[in-house]
């Protein structure tokens, strides 16, 4: 199959429910959509109303109770663990609120562990981490421990971490949930220009409009299902 | 983009570890060092528990076997007398008749010179020659021509001349005496002067170190028995052997060498063994500090791990990761150990040495040996059982989800809702314990298996235990303290995967402290009970001189009516002590007759046979003692075989007695039959019952001045004397044990600090949310405090009926199998208190930092800190 024909991430009929005492709560119920290569998706919803798990079974760290997920044209939901991991390692990069940076390795060695994982040459990863650094504005941080950096600069390396190995998807909850606003803007902004210009796919999970103002398009989450909001958006 | 159908193949390199997944794991360790060092320090207890136990058992057993292997040489057999001496001329016939070219007489005896301890060698230097022509060839043996001559000299000089002997360079340098020199020898109960005719050089003398050489009339002389030896050493082939065997007199006995040193190392076997076992209760401790550290670890990692996994690090490679910690912390922690096992080794060898020398054989060991399989075991088992301890952590950490990153109290949960599960599996494993129990017959080894099966089994149950102790006491907490008690209660049930885990390792080590303990109590109490029932003679006199060619001194015979002639004295008894060889290995013979006519102070255990005392002392019946009977599984009505003067006699077993004297085992027969089948009319020690109107002080001096005149000398003991100075030796011989239990005990408070201090970090928000909402540095202090008392309590209170277990396991089977005594259990209350009052100390004194630390730590910080 043509790389160019396939869309990033395909969802068909996705369900999601847990058991609550004797009641079963529903979720996600047949959730679909379609992500096209370097295209950015926001999914906005409350707290509680089902975008976290999406995002889960979309990552492939919970199984759907029916539908599929597919991600490169392959199916998500029918791999084993070790597929699994494999393609975590490849093909997706994740940001998170709290940033979840390993905090006994430096910038720079945070940077390189996906690339040592898969196996990139060390010169190469050299140069990788340099430029990825400066797009982020880290220049001269390479040495620094995670607890040395803000809470914004944090999530800059955490971004650059998510697509320092070139994955075909980017999922990010809440990116900038755990900052200020002055500073939430910022990495919106960063996250927003960075993107365009690496044109890697972003599926963005947040509770906030202004957050949502990135994407080109906006998945609704309520009451389990998906609606896409056709209003128009501004950069 | 990369074809995921080939993903699986791709996960051939698994376990390979990028080295930014090494810096993290590293920098882990060095950014908790109070958790890392407590661990290795751990380890390395272990290590140097079970290495200095190994080193001292090995030295012991390797100076026992030089000792022997100096005095016997190479000779291949031994020929022996039941009697104990040979004569002259029995030897001197054996030679001609049986034409034994290489065979010397030989008497060994132990003899002290100044500060030294060492082994008069008799030998017959002529005939012995051919045997050792490296010791005594002179030119032979010597580095050069003038050396050559000295050793030459030096033998005829032996030969010539009586009172002369000859030591090697290291001892006459240790004695600071030189060729020509008369020294004083102490040999039996005397002193003579005696001079010593050579020092043989390094080179040829180290072969000699420890032993005084001397020709066999000397020695004959010295030892007072002259025209007796005490055996003769041969070199003989198979077929000689059995010619000679064939040959030997009545009253003689060939065996091989080999055979008497295996009779003589069986004697300390189960006490080796005894000690190994408490080491490796040691490492046990030490084991649960390294799974609790790792544990750990791994929890306090889990969004971490989880974060690595969904960057694509595999299962493989966060359980490499975690192991590879392990083996670091093993690898270092070994390493340590190595170092303090041998410093402690060479205190405890002394140790090792004392209580054979109280308990079985003289020996003398001068130093540690450092024996390097010994080291290897103790840094394999060290690593050994810290890889184990890690495994678990090691595969919790390749179970981590990505979704951990998200949920971090799904651990706990989990932890939680595996409680029952290792509760039940726990009660599996304690079943199994107690079942091998009787399936293990009387083997040593799976009865130590059993007590650990039912430790571990014990351990794995009580983090249930402890979640239900801290449930049920949140509202007695809550009442005495308020809100802080009822965090402190709950604080424990929170976190239950790693606060039941200390209570285990805490609960562990006190329990053996207990068990021991109560061990130990009961053995007490049983000797003293059978020393008062057993020592029925108000005074004892006895000698213990030596009497030549291995027989003990004799007490003049007229003694006993001299006695019973004295006023105030009701009855007088008589014995006889010696090693004696049996079918089944050596045992010690004790015959005894008494005025009143039956012997008093026996405590039976089984059946007895009809006419016990009278068939007894017409010589039919044996009465054997509780070890040999559990040893040789012989009961009333069996037989026994033991070698007399007379040849091989047997002796129908006419009763099993109560005996704490001696583990290999005693046969007591009449005195009368004694002195007949062993032709040995002498006693060794009188027992002098007084009237019941007598007055205890005036019968005393009056044997006292009996006794001062005797000659060999004799000492006059009252029954008190001799109980306390028993009890003092029992408690010397568990000086070792109490070294062990303590080392226990420090690895133990080594890992419930660890422990601690891990939940303290852990819980640093937590305390920080508790500050930030008012709470001050004292409640803080206050909570922390409770928290550990409760963890401290709760471990005491597990540890006693584990401790009870335990000390009636170690009464049961333990100490049943290894020395064949029975006892009952008795328990001391104070042994129990103490057991909680320990663990409660070892918890408030392994919290107090933690709880400073929390009380000083600023709750901003810990807030902002991830």
């Amino acid at each position: 199959m043509d790389d160019a024909t396939v869309p990033a991430l395909a969802v068909e009929g996705l369900g999601k429910s847990y058991a609550e005492g004797r009641a079963r709560r529903v979720v996600l119920e047949d959730v679909a959509f379609k992500v096209a290569p370097g295209e950015c998706i926001a999914l906005l919803g409350r707290s509680g109303s089902g975008k976290s798990t999406l995002l889960n079974l979309l990552a492939g760290i919970d199984r759907p109770d029916t539908g599929d997920v597919r991600i490169a044209g392959q199916s998500v939901v029918t791999m084993g663990e070790p597929a699994l991991t494999l393609l975590r390692r490849r093909h997706i990069g994740f940001i998170y609120q709290f940033f979840n940076l390993i905090p006994t390795l430096t910038v720079a060695e945070n940077l390189a562990l996906p690339l040592e994982l898969n196996g990139v040459p060390a010169a190469r990863r050299r140069e990788r981490i340099a430029a990825l650094l400066g797009k982020v504005g880290l220049d001269g941080r390479e040495g620094a421990f995670p607890d040395q950096l803000s809470g914004g600069e944090q999530q800059r390396v955490a971004i650059a971490r998510a697509i320092i190995h070139d994955p075909a998807l980017v999922l990010a909850d809440e990116p900038t949930g755990n900052l200020d606003a002055q500073t939430g803007h910022r990495v919106l902004e960063l996250l927003s220009h960075l993107f365009r210009d690496e044109g890697h796919t972003l599926i963005l999970v947040t509770h906030s409009r202004e957050v949502s103002a990135i994407a080109d398009r906006v998945f609704a989450v309520d009451g389990g299902r998906l609606t896409e909001r056709t209003e128009a958006l501004s950069w | 983009m990369v074809s995921l159908s080939g993903g699986t193949a791709a996960l051939v390199d698994a376990f390979r570890l990028p080295p930014a997944l090494i810096a993290a794991s590293r920098r882990y360790l060095t950014r908790h060092p109070w958790q890392t060092w407590l661990s290795i320090i751990g380890i390395a207890l272990g290590v140097a528990v079970v290495i200095a136990v190994d080193l001292a058992n090995e030295s012991a057993r390797r100076g026992f076997r030089l000792s022997v292997e100096q005095v016997a040489g190479p000779a291949t057999h031994q020929i022996q007398a039941a009697t104990g001496g040979i004569s002259d001329q029995t030897y001197v016939d054996l030679r001609i008749e049986q034409r034994l070219s290489l065979a010397t007489p030989v008497i060994e005896a132990p003899i002290r010179i100044g500060e030294r301890s060492l082994t008069l060698l008799g030998l017959d230097l002529i005939a012995a020659a051919p045997m050792r022509p490296g010791l005594l060839a002179g030119a032979g043996g010597a580095a050069d021509a003038e050396a050559a001559a000295g050793l030459a000299t030096a033998l005829v000089r032996l030969l010539g001349e009586s009172g002369t002997l000859v030591l090697a360079a290291a001892d006459a340098r240790a004695l600071g005496v030189a060729a020509g020199d008369t020294v004083q020898a102490e040999i039996g109960s005397g002193t003579r002067s005696m001079q010593v005719a050579a020092v043989l050089a390094d080179a040829d003398g180290r072969g000699l170190a420890g032993l005084a050489l001397a020709d066999i009339a000397t020695a004959q002389e010295v030892t007072g028995s002259i025209g007796q030896v005490e055996r003769i050493d041969l070199i003989l082939t198979d077929t000689e052997a059995a010619r000679v065997a064939a040959a030997l007199p009545t009253g003689l006995r060939l065996q091989t060498t080999a055979q008497r040193t295996n009779a003589l190392a069986q004697m300390t076997r189960a006490f080796h063994t005894n000690l190994t076992a408490m080491s490796l209760l040691a490492m046990l401790v030490g084991g649960f500090i390294v799974y609790n550290t790792m544990t750990f670890a791994v929890l306090q990692r889990r969004p971490l791990l989880g974060t690595l996994r969904m960057q694509g690090v595999t299962r493989g490679q966060l359980f490499a990761l975690v192991l590879l910690e392990t083996l670091l912390l093993a690898a270092i922690g070994a390493l340590l150990g190595v170092l303090a096992g041998i410093a402690v080794g060479a205190g405890l060898v002394q140790l090792v040495t004392r209580t054979i020398n109280d308990i079985y054989f003289q020996l003398s060991v001068r130093s540690l040996h450092l024996d390097w399989l010994s080291l290897a075991k103790g840094v394999g088992l060290g690593i050994g059982v810290t890889l184990l301890a890690g495994l678990g952590p090691a595969l919790e950490a390749a179970r981590s989800q990505p979704r951990d990153v998200i949920r971090r109290t799904l651990v706990e949960q989990r932890g939680q809702r595996l409680l029952p599960w290792l509760a039940a599996g726990g009660g599996l494993v304690i079943g199994l314990g107690l079942l091998l129990i009787p399936l293990s017959g009387r083997s040593m080894t799976w009865g130590f298996a059993a007590l650990f099966l039912v430790i571990v089994g014990a351990s794995l149950c009580m983090p249930l235990v402890v979640r239900l102790l801290a449930w049920a006491t949140t509202p007695l907490f809550g009442a005495l303290f308020g809100s802080v008690g009822r965090l402190a209660a709950r604080g424990i049930t929170a976190s239950i995967t790693r606060s039941g885990l200390a209570v285990a390792a805490l609960a562990v080590a006190v329990a053996a402290t207990v068990g021991v303990g109560i061990m130990i109590g009961s053995f007490r109490a049983s000797v003293s009970d059978w020393l008062a029932h057993t020592l029925t003679s108000d005074i004892y006199i006895a000698t213990d001189a030596e009497g030549g060619a291995g027989n003990p001194a004799s007490l003049p015979p007229a003694l006993a009516d001299e006695l019973l002639a004295l006023p105030g004295v009701a009855a007088v008894s008589q014995g006889r002590g010696r090693r004696v060889e049996t079918r089944d290995g050596q045992m010690t013979l004790l015959a005894l007759t008494s005025s009143t006519g039956r012997p008093r102070g026996f405590r039976f255990s089984g059946d007895t046979a009809d006419d016990l005392w009278p068939r007894w002392q017409a010589g039919e019946l044996a009465l054997v003692s509780e070890p040999y009977a559990y040893r040789q599984q012989k009961s009333a009505g069996d037989r026994i075989e033991l070698f007399t003067g007379a040849g091989w006699r047997t002796f129908e077993i006419g009763a099993v007695f109560q005996d704490y004297g001696s583990d290999s085992g005693t046969v007591i027969l009449p005195k009368p039959v004694y002195a007949v089948l062993w032709d040995d009319p002498g006693v060794s020690s009188m027992g002098v019952v007084l009237a019941s109107d007598a007055d205890a002080e005036s019968v005393e001096a009056r044997v006292e001045a009996l006794a001062a005149g005797l000659s060999p000398p004799a000492a006059v003991q009252t029954n008190r004397g001799i109980r306390e100075l028993s009890m003092d030796i029992f408690d010397r011989t568990f000086t070792i044990t109490e070294v062990l239990r303590l080392l226990a005990i420090g690895v133990a408070f080594v890992g419930i600090l660890s422990a601690l201090m891990a939940l303290e970090l852990e819980r640093a928000k937590d305390y920080a949310v508790l500050r930030a909402t008012g709470m001050t540095r004292g409640q803080l202090r206050l909570l922390i405090l409770l928290q550990t008392s409760l963890m401290g309590i709760a471990a005491g209170l597990l540890a006693m009926p584990l401790g009870v277990v335990m000390g009636d396991l170690l009464i049961q089977v333990i100490n049943l199998r290894s020395f064949g005594w029975t006892m009952p259990m008795q328990i001391a209350p104070g042994t129990l208190v103490s057991g909680v009052l320990l663990a409660w100390f070892a918890a408030i004194v392994a919290g107090l930092y933690p709880a400073l630390r929390a009380a000083r730590a600023a709750p901003a910080q810990a807030l902002r800190e991830e």
